[in-house]
């Protein structure tokens, strides 16, 4: 507890502030960590009263800035059944800098690839700050509802998606099945 | 005198006469339904109630007998070969000692002569040697406590390790095959491990599998497990289960590799399926994805905090996220063909560099290997899981499913077992630092059993003969050895009926080196095996049937 700043931030809900880089303790750092810090828990509140349908999140233990993220999958998509676990990590930038949001179990969808990584604009350049996990919670379901072929992160799965989705939808169901429940 | 009166009841008791019974069971009806438990109590009447001291042997670690009671094995001194002995029957002795006075040899009662000459035949009066099977060429080290049976007493499968030198250097992924791995440390260095399958009656080895840079604990069988023709071989390292097939010519064929992936074809479909490049595909400990296994389990628990089984709900469960992505499989036991009930524990629990493994939180995971579902997971303190295993425990123990009917004398068979157990578990309740939590906890160390680890003996059934658990029990594990014979108590009538004795107390024994003796029984003749160890002593007691002159 070296920084007055980041005790009284982490104190509140026992935070114990990013893991890495919080060994520089300049002022810019601490107010950066209050603002992201005090965010976080507005929003961890909003997403524990008041869920997003199919969704649901909530920090790893005691860091504010690693949090777990679960996504049912939709129904009436070929993810219907499926379990989908995330990771999110925040910066001390949040929110003027996108979270990074990784899945952790596959799933066969033309914009996830098999690391996991999405492609999602708003997870990019078209980051706002008035974006909540939510509503990226959200967006992420609408994806896996409907896929953006057209900007692919896995060209082969939207090249089948677009050709030939019979087949799309059955290998994505049996992913869904095998890998996902 | 009048037995209504005064304060001391006269008991009625049975007939101890064996005459007896035999007329009554000659000329009386038995009751219905109680035939096999009256055949039984004729073991209150033969009995290993002679015992020889240090019985000349051949070199080599004596091991078990088959479950049929025809072979018994042995481990050779060298542990590369693996020793196969006829049972000639307990009565195959007979001459030798029918003159003796007494119950134990060497006694007082006789000569120094006499006992030394006994003490030298009587091994090979009993156990024949039928085959060596030479297993392992000399590097690879047989283990002296690992072996499993098929239920028909046809094969045996035994487990062998080899030390890798220290300078071989391994490759990374050769070691890290998946992103469940274990890390390596002092007390864990990989190894190769090789099981063998060999043919009891032939001593043929008919088949072996190898698994490189491995951790599998073959000790006491806990790794590896087999229930009817499926065997089960955890391996730690990996952190993936390998299930067999036991053919009937033998054999080991593989089912599935349970971990990274869960249905047998998961895998095959998964490359097929998923655009990536080779070479990626080939380094699964760089996975960002979960365990398929350990997926499953996540998802029963977080269907679990939805349905408000667990406090505070879909919250503690991201909370204790990382937690469950550390968990890793210790121990595992075959329920029956299909389920399997996994141990979880933290890394440092499950390669055994912190002590104390009650303490630490695990997770027992109930899952069905065909449907690839989990049906149940339960705490280390779960008091659910302790009732079903009072209740159930012939489920977990299922040892010798051949023997039919069966005589378990477990606690949830045998109200004299269950007493003993409620005995234990109320001492850890009112002990020192105890409380029902922590007796829990302790008594749910047991689970999972290992394969083949109770003893069917009729001298051990609770419900047959009373006996001191201290110095031996069902469980074949070494115990302290006392320094006065274990007496065996009829439990009908409460009369002492014989004495196992493993030897004279030692009293120039220094204190920290404790004595241990370990128990090997025929499942259904008089005839049990002691063994006895101290540092490098290794002496071996016979307890046989001797017939009252």
């Amino acid at each position: 507890m070296s920084e007055p700043s980041r005790a009284r931030s982490g104190a509140t809900d026992g935070t114990s502030g990013p893991p890495s880089s919080a060994s520089k303790s300049n002022a810019k750092f601490a107010k950066n960590l209050s603002t992201s810090g005090r965010r976080l828990q507005r929003e961890l509140a909003e997403i524990t009263l008041d869920p997003p349908p199919n969704c649901s999140a909530g920090p790893k233990g005691d860091n504010l800035y690693e949090w777990s993220s679960t996504i049912l999958g939709p129904k009436a998509s070929v993810y219907e059944g499926g379990v989908f676990f995330l990771d999110i990590q925040f910066t001390t930038d949040y929110p003027f800098k996108p979270p990074r949001v990784v899945f952790r179990t596959r799933i066969y969808h033309c914009n996830i690839n098999s690391q996991g990584a999405i492609c999602l604009d708003i997870l990019k350049d078209n980051w706002s700050p008035a974006l909540t996990i939510s509503k990226v919670l959200l967006s992420i379901c609408s994806l896996l509802t409907d896929c953006n072929p057209n900007d692919p992160l896995v060209g082969s799965i939207a090249q089948q998606y677009l050709t030939n989705r019979e087949e799309h939808d059955r290998i994505a169901r049996q992913w869904t099945k095998r890998y996902a429940t | 005198m009048d037995d209504t009166e005064g304060p001391i009841k006269w008991r009625k008791l049975e007939s101890q006469n064996i005459v007896h019974r035999l007329f009554e069971r000659e000329t009386q009806l038995g009751r219905k339904g109680l035939c096999f438990v009256q055949a039984r109590q004729f073991y209150l009447h033969i009995v290993p109630n002679f015992s020889i001291l240090n019985v000349e042997k051949p070199p080599c670690y004596l091991r078990k007998f088959s479950p049929d009671g025809r072979f018994f094995i042995a481990i050779s001194y060298d542990q590369t070969s693996l020793e196969i002995y006829d049972f000639k029957g307990s009565e195959a002795a007979g001459n030798l000692y029918k003159n003796i006075k007494g119950d134990i040899i060497p006694g007082s009662a006789n000569s120094e002569e006499e006992s030394t000459n006994i003490r030298g035949k009587i091994f090979s009066q009993f156990l024949q040697r039928r085959h060596v099977v030479r297993v392992t060429a000399g590097e690879e080290v047989l283990n002296r406590e690992c072996s499993l049976f098929t239920d028909d007493s046809q094969y045996v499968i035994i487990g062998s390790c080899h030390q890798l030198p220290e300078e071989s250097s391994s490759r990374f992924y050769d070691v890290y095959r998946n992103n469940e791995c274990i890390t390596p440390n002092y007390r864990l260095i990989p190894e190769d491990y090789t099981l063998y399958i060999i043919q009891l009656k032939t001593g043929m080895v008919c088949d072996r599998r190898r698994f490189r840079l491995d951790k599998i604990y073959l000790s006491h069988n806990q790794g590896i497990c087999l229930y009817g023709n499926i065997l089960t071989v955890l391996s730690v390292q990996q952190q993936v289960i390998h299930v067999f097939h036991i053919s009937s010519q033998g054999t080991f064929i593989p089912v599935r590799t349970i971990g990274r992936f869960c249905y047998d074809d998961d895998e095959i479909f998964y490359r097929q399926t998923s655009n990536q490049p080779a070479r990626a595909l080939n380094r699964p400990y760089t996975d960002k994805s979960l365990n398929a296994l350990k997926h499953r389990l996540l998802v029963y628990l977080y269907k679990a905090a939805c349905n408000g089984h667990i406090d505070q709900g879909v919250r503690s469960f991201h909370w204790a996220m990382d937690d469950l992505m550390h968990l890793r499989m210790g121990k595992l036991q075959l329920l029956d063909e299909e389920h399997l009930l996994i141990k979880y524990a933290i890394e440092e629990v499950v390669t055994f560099r912190n002590g104390d493994p009650c303490n630490m939180p695990s997770l027992f995971v109930v899952y069905n290997m065909n449907t690839t579902e989990v049906l149940g997971v339960y705490e280390h303190t779960s008091a659910e899981l302790l009732e079903l295993m009072e209740n159930f425990q012939d489920h977990f123990r299922n040892s010798w499913l051949h023997l039919q009917p069966q005589f378990p004398s477990s606690p949830s068979s045998s109200e004299h077992a269950r007493r003993v157990q409620n005995m234990f578990k109320w001492t850890l309740i009112v002990a020192k630092n105890g409380g029902k939590r922590e007796a829990i906890s302790r008594m749910l160390t047991q689970l999972p059993i290992s394969a083949q680890s109770y003893s069917c003996s009729p001298y051990l059934d609770n419900n047959l003969f009373s006996y001191d658990d201290k110095w031996v029990s069902q469980l074949e594990r070494p115990k302290t050895c006392g320094d006065h014979p274990i007496r065996f108590f009829t439990r009908n009538s409460g009369m002492l009926r014989f004495k196992i004795n493993t030897g004279p107390p030692e009293r120039q024994i220094a204190p920290n080196n404790r004595r241990l003796v370990a128990f090997v029984c025929h499942p259904t003749e008089p005839f049990i095996i002691s063994v006895q160890r101290t540092a490098a002593d290794y002496k071996v007691n016979f307890h046989i049937r001797k017939c009252p002159v």
